[in-house]
């Protein structure tokens, strides 16, 4: 494993190793294409299946729509949480990662970046796909993107920090969703709620503001509380 | 008497949650019992393997 | 002798282990007293409600245990601090011996909830916005408690499911938060439990009562429930071998005699 080369300026630290971890762990995603598209796949499918489940009739299928595309998109990011840290841990790199001289934070939070733009920012170009399957109209389309792309990143930060917590935990991805879904509920609910708040007519403002905060607070807190994790998780 | 059990028709709802408490209390006094005979068994294994580990190695019986 | 020092002696199990044993019998019988008082002014001095009948009475347990749910993960979560930051094993066996009793007082605050409902409203769930934060506390607790499970190291256990609570319980008043703004936009029929009926000074005594009947049965029940964590933690300590070789505890005496038959009947 290569350690980044480290500038002695403390601001360089942090960038260079946040851009380190998250070219590497783009690099590896690289690799796995094939799993990628299966969770988007598994995002498309999931959402078919409430139609299926329901009803087709088009004015129920459009005042569930945004719930329906967000719960799809909960549940397929939940599907690629396992492999954030899983890979790192087997072979033993995690562990070096700890010992490196970069900022563990900063290292978190690269790979979270890469998890997000291989995960979340695919959700939010799907979403006009899944909108159209409701018969959503084009401006509450717009709105679910913009929620999707608020809302993804805090998932993918409370994943990681679930994620790291049961490395080596018994359970797997079941005790994993029991630990991220209640965390995610804000996020659900002032997610789907946007488009409903737009399409009745009352503006999603205030929904993708109170989005924006938490994406703030999960990019402030997660990397320090990302770091603990993976530190408790070596002890 | 049973005017006051059957609580203006309310009766069932009432009780039920009363008796769900009191089901879920007398679990719970259960539990910490049968959890605290188990530690102390656990403690008595424990320390008994640990006696057997550290104490002198026995010479073999000699078969007859 | 400072006050931080003395505090500091109980941080260890083997201090802990008989002060928490004198007191355990204090709580309990206060517990049962309280609960006795409570549930006689509750059904014998209240009067029936004009709007609701009698099936308010429910709310002499509905409420304390919804208050007790969130209120022991507040103090679930102070031990979970404490323990990351002092890292002292005892603050994380408070903690771990805490969560059951909160995960049950959430559970019977929804049992009681949807039997209250159902006469008052109609509904055996509604979508009110306390009872779907219950709801989802009762998931922050259970996650808590399953995370510890599935760590076999204990130390690993202990700081890994402390930072989870860390992070639930930041999250609780955003959850509730949340939860209520949902519940107010899809506003269909005015449910709120939270909206309680202009309550009789007796009503409120009995609830108080029951309140405080509930925190000190939490109090016990804890203190008792950590006495075994200890028991099981520090197996191999010598206070833990003293106190069995001895009888030295009294209590402890009783339960190992006890203990110990029925380990010898089994064998």
């Amino acid at each position: 494993m290569n350690t980044p080369q480290m500038r002695p300026t403390p601001i360089f630290r942090v960038t260079s190793a946040l851009s380190w971890a998250c070219r590497r762990d783009l690099r590896l995603a690289a690799q796995s294409r094939a799993e990628l598209a299966v969770m988007l796949v598994f995002f498309l499918l999931v959402a078919s299946l409430f139609p299926l489940a329901v009803s087709p009739d088009p004015t129920l299928l459009r005042a569930i729509a945004s719930g329906i595309a967000w719960v799809a998109a909960l549940l397929a990011t939940l599907l690629g949480l396992p492999r954030l840290f899983a890979a790192d841990w087997a072979d033993g790199t995690l562990e070096q990662v700890l010992l490196a001289p970069a900022p563990l934070p900063a290292l978190v939070a690269g790979k979270v970046l890469a998890h997000w733009l291989t995960t979340g920012l695919p959700l939010v170009a799907l979403a006009p796909l899944a909108g159209l399957q409701f018969g959503l109209a084009p401006d509450a389309i717009v709105v679910l993107m913009a929620s999707l792309a608020l809302g993804t990143p805090i998932l993918s930060w409370l994943g990681a920090i679930a994620a790291a917590l049961t490395l080596g935990a018994r359970g797997g991805a079941s005790l994993l969703a029991l630990l991220v879904l209640p965390l995610a509920v804000p996020v659900l609910i002032f997610g789907a709620g946007s488009v409903e708040s737009h399409v009745a007519g009352l503006g999603a403002d205030a929904h993708l503001s109170l989005l924006g905060a938490g994406l703030i607070l999960s990019w402030v807190f997660g990397p320090f509380a990302g770091a603990l994790a993976v530190r408790i998780a070596h002890e | 008497m049973s005017e006051w059990l059957a609580m203006g028709g309310h009766g069932f709802y009432i009780w039920s949650s009363y008796a769900m408490l009191a089901l879920c209390v007398a679990a719970e006094l259960w539990s910490l019992r049968r959890g605290r005979q188990s530690a102390w068994k656990q403690v008595d294994e424990a320390r008994e393997e640990l006696e057997l580990s550290t104490a002198s190695p026995e010479p073999a019986p000699r078969a007859r | 002798m400072t006050t931080g020092s003395f505090w500091f002696q109980f941080a260890s199990p083997a201090r802990f282990y008989p002060l928490a044993g004198r007191m355990i019998p204090w709580f309990g019988w206060a517990a049962a007293a309280l609960a006795l008082a409570g549930l006689y002014v509750g059904f014998f001095v209240a009067p029936t409600d004009w709007q609701q009948g009698e099936s308010y009475r429910i709310i002499f347990i509905h409420v304390p245990a919804a208050w007790m749910a969130m209120f022991i993960y507040l103090v679930m979560a102070f031990w979970c601090a404490l323990s990351l930051t002092l890292n002292t094993r005892l603050s994380a066996m408070m903690a771990q011996a805490l969560a059951p009793t909160g995960a049950m007082f959430a559970f019977v605050s929804l049992w009681t909830g949807a039997f209250w409902g159902r006469p008052t409203w109609g509904a055996y769930w509604v979508w009110d916005a306390r009872l779907t934060s219950t709801l989802i506390l009762l998931f922050l607790y259970l996650g808590f408690m399953a995370l510890r499970a599935a760590i076999d190291d204990p130390r690993r256990a202990d700081r890994a499911a402390a930072l989870l609570a860390l992070v639930g319980v930041v999250n609780v008043p955003i959850i509730y938060f949340s939860v209520r703004w949902w519940n107010t936009l899809h506003q269909g029929a005015t449910i709120s439990m939270t909206a309680a009926p202009k309550m009789a000074e007796t009503m409120l005594t009995a609830m108080l009562l029951m309140t405080f009947a509930a925190w000190a049965y939490t109090i016990a029940v804890a203190l008792h429930r950590v006495r075994t964590i200890m028991l099981e933690r520090e197996a191999l300590a010598d206070w833990v071998g003293e106190m069995r070789d001895s009888g030295d505890v009294v209590a402890g005496r009783k339960e190992r005699d006890a203990a110990s038959t029925i380990s010898r009947a089994t064998r």
